[in-house]
């Protein structure tokens, strides 16, 4: 039997859906116990974890202590989507001002207790497996559990999107003339959007080498309106490890 | 034999081939030339032809009265020979014992209009994968033993082609079953195998005519003239080898995304990776076959660690593979100049245009 928790942090709840979408698959294996979902159930123990499956970026004080204590508990701990593993769409924020943005939002930020920046888990724990995507692809979540259950390391690519459109059959979009950041996003998805003949816009977050500076000159040399990077550093992966060190790189 | 047929002909033979083959041909998709199977002969994209350029790509109407007006389809017919992800192995808990069962590939295909380079790029395949290869390659085999090639010469060729340099003529001279070349005013077909005999035989055919072999002839020289681009590949292999520490990979490097597209548009590259799917809820593992890439970080990682982390050096893999280690593994070039790899880089690398860099240093 192991014993499975699933963990919300910021984030709007998408990527703890795909768990719904698996529930055959986990009832049909049978050895699993699930003892902390609060989205699922009303009856949620927190105890020892094989598995820790945490959605959401931090972005509070109580959140870094939340999330040690998880990996004090875990055997695995497991990001699932952007905001868990480079932030989220909120950390937006994070290259702007803070106290400007605050007072823009709230009518009384004073009650506000929240850190300046919005956090992927890995900037205060050790993560064993990220699974990107704003939300995640459910097969990979079933490759994580199987991968536990049989004592292997799951299989999560590192290649780029476009290594999938290509086994997919589908000609380049860029090369047909719309923007895509295929070339340096991480795959997992399936080429989803160029295989509906639309650019992929980086959901999935970006791949370990990603050639932004010369992806950025083929955008402007297509005539593509707009700063690529930037577009980059105001969505869902905005805080990831690499994109921000590009930024400090740039800055 | 060599024979001429009137240009209504071709349904005939289509439908004829149809009978005993899955066709696969050029179809017009959303404004691209692909291939896929088809039912019908108007299924081929006649009357349209494409501009081809570096990282650029359009179809549009062709301006001549020719039905094989394009060119040839944006992928290659390999992906037919060796589909790019399947299943070949199952595993099965059944009562409390493990079951195997092997899966193959059971098709019967004719290629239908395979031009030059493509009809080249089998045949290096077939060293890659059964000639030149101590562990002939079962699926490929299969699939390959049952296959009918029509191959069609080229009129004109694309801006990005460099076919010739690559020791390809614009019409074969060998490899296919078929063999058709479409003159002003009928079709010439030659045929390559008593198969490709035996479908011609059943049409209203003549002996061909002395001047129609010359007009043939002299389609493939104005093809060969009009050809744009050309890579030099004497004594290339050794050039390679003397500049494999030279900066212009690292330049190269800069410019390239590692996005795998090159290896998978190109007719030859045949680099593959075998993933295990476990699935613990059906006690079933499938052992399934994937289309890999020397530009995939994890190619080169043993034990966790890339020996080919940089860009650059992926780069030069896959460039030193085509025109220097595969002369040294199968005795001829990895390349068969079709031309893929420039149109359908997103980074606008262009192989003839690096060949002339790398002959300067
Ligand atoms: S369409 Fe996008 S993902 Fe597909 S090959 Fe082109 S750049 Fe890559
Ligand atoms: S193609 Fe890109 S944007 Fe679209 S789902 Fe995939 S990773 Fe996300
Ligand atoms: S290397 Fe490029 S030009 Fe040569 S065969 Fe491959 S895709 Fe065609
Ligand atoms: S160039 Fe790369 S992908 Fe192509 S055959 Fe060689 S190693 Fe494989
Ligand atoms: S050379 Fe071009 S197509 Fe090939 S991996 Fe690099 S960017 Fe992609």
């Amino acid at each position: 039997m192991i014993n499975i928790g699933v963990f919300k942090f910021a984030s709007c709840d998408g990527c703890q859906l795909s768990f719904f979408e698996i529930v055959e698959e986990i009832l049909k294996i049978g050895d699993i116990n699930i003892s902390f979902f609060l989205e699922a159930q009303s009856k949620n123990r927190f105890d020892e974890f094989d598995i820790s499956f945490v959605e959401g970026s931090i972005s509070t004080p109580e959140d870094i202590e939340l999330i040690k204590k998880i990996r004090e508990k875990s055997k695995k701990v497991v990001t699932i989507g952007a905001c868990a593993t480079s932030g989220g769409i909120q950390s937006i924020r994070n290259y702007l001002n803070y106290k400007e943005i605050l007072e823009y939002v709230y009518p009384s930020p004073e009650y506000i207790n929240s850190l300046e920046k919005s956090h992927p888990s890995s900037d205060f724990i050790e993560v064993d497996y990220e699974l990107r995507g704003c939300p995640i692809n459910k097969k990979h979540l079933l490759e994580v559990i199987n991968s536990f259950l049989l004592n292997k390391t799951p299989n999560l690519p590192r290649y780029p999107v476009c290594l999938e459109c290509k086994i997919k059959g589908n000609p380049c979009v860029l090369v047909l003339g719309k923007p895509c950041l295929g070339s340096i996003t991480v795959a997992g998805c399936g080429s989803i959007c160029p295989s509906y003949n639309r650019g992929c816009y980086g959901c999935f977050g970006p791949i370990e080498k990603p050639n932004i500076e010369h992806l950025q000159e083929i955008f402007k040399e297509k005539g593509f309106k707009g700063d690529m990077f930037e577009d980059i550093l105001t969505s869902f992966n905005a805080y990831n490890r690499t994109y921000r060190e590009q930024y400090e790189k740039e800055s | 034999m060599i024979v001429t047929v009137e240009k209504s002909q071709l349904e005939k033979l289509f439908n004829l081939i149809k009978k005993e083959y899955e066709i696969v041909a050029p179809v017009l998709r959303e404004g691209v030339i692909g291939l896929s199977a088809v039912n019908s002969l108007n299924q081929l994209p006649f009357g349209y032809t494409e501009v081809e350029e570096k990282n650029f790509y359009r179809v549009e109407k062709s301006n001549d009265k020719y039905m094989f007006s394009y060119i040839r389809a944006s992928f290659p017919y390999k992906r037919f020979l060796i589909p790019p992800e399947f299943t070949f192995l199952k595993v099965k808990r059944e009562n409390g014992k493990l079951a195997f069962e092997e899966l193959t590939i059971e098709k019967k295909y004719a290629f239908f209009d395979v031009r030059g380079c493509d009809l080249r790029g089998i045949e290096v395949l077939d060293n890659v994968f059964l000639k030149k290869n101590q562990h002939p390659d079962s699926y490929y085999e299969k699939v390959r033993k049952n296959l009918f090639i029509v191959s069609v010469t080229c009129r004109k060729p694309s801006d990005v082609c460099f076919c010739y340099s690559m020791g390809v003529c614009p019409k074969p001279k060998r490899g296919f079953d078929i063999l058709i070349t479409e003159l002003d005013d009928v079709l010439l077909l030659e045929t390559g195998t008593e198969k490709g005999e035996k479908f011609v035989k059943k049409l209203d055919y003549r002996d061909a005519r002395e001047e129609e072999i010359e007009e043939s002839k002299k389609i493939e020289k104005n093809c060969i003239k009009s050809l744009k681009r050309s890579l030099n590949t004497e004594g290339f292999p050794e050039i390679l080898y003397r500049n494999i520490e030279s900066n212009i990979w690292n330049e190269i490097g800069k410019r390239c995304f590692a996005c795998t597209s090159c290896t998978q548009v190109c007719p030859t590259c045949f680099c593959f990776d075998i993933v295990e799917k476990n699935n613990v809820n059906e006690g079933l593992s499938e052992r399934v076959r994937i289309y890999d890439s020397c530009f995939n970080p994890d190619f080169a990682t043993v034990h966790r660690f890339n020996i080919r982390e940089s860009i650059a050096s992926r780069y030069r893999q896959w460039y030193m593979h085509k025109f220097a280690y595969w002369v040294d593994q199968f005795g001829e070039f990895g390349c068969v100049g079709c031309g893929r790899c420039i149109t359908w880089c997103p980074a606008s690398i262009d192989v003839t245009e690096e060949e002339k860099k790398i002959r300067k240093l």
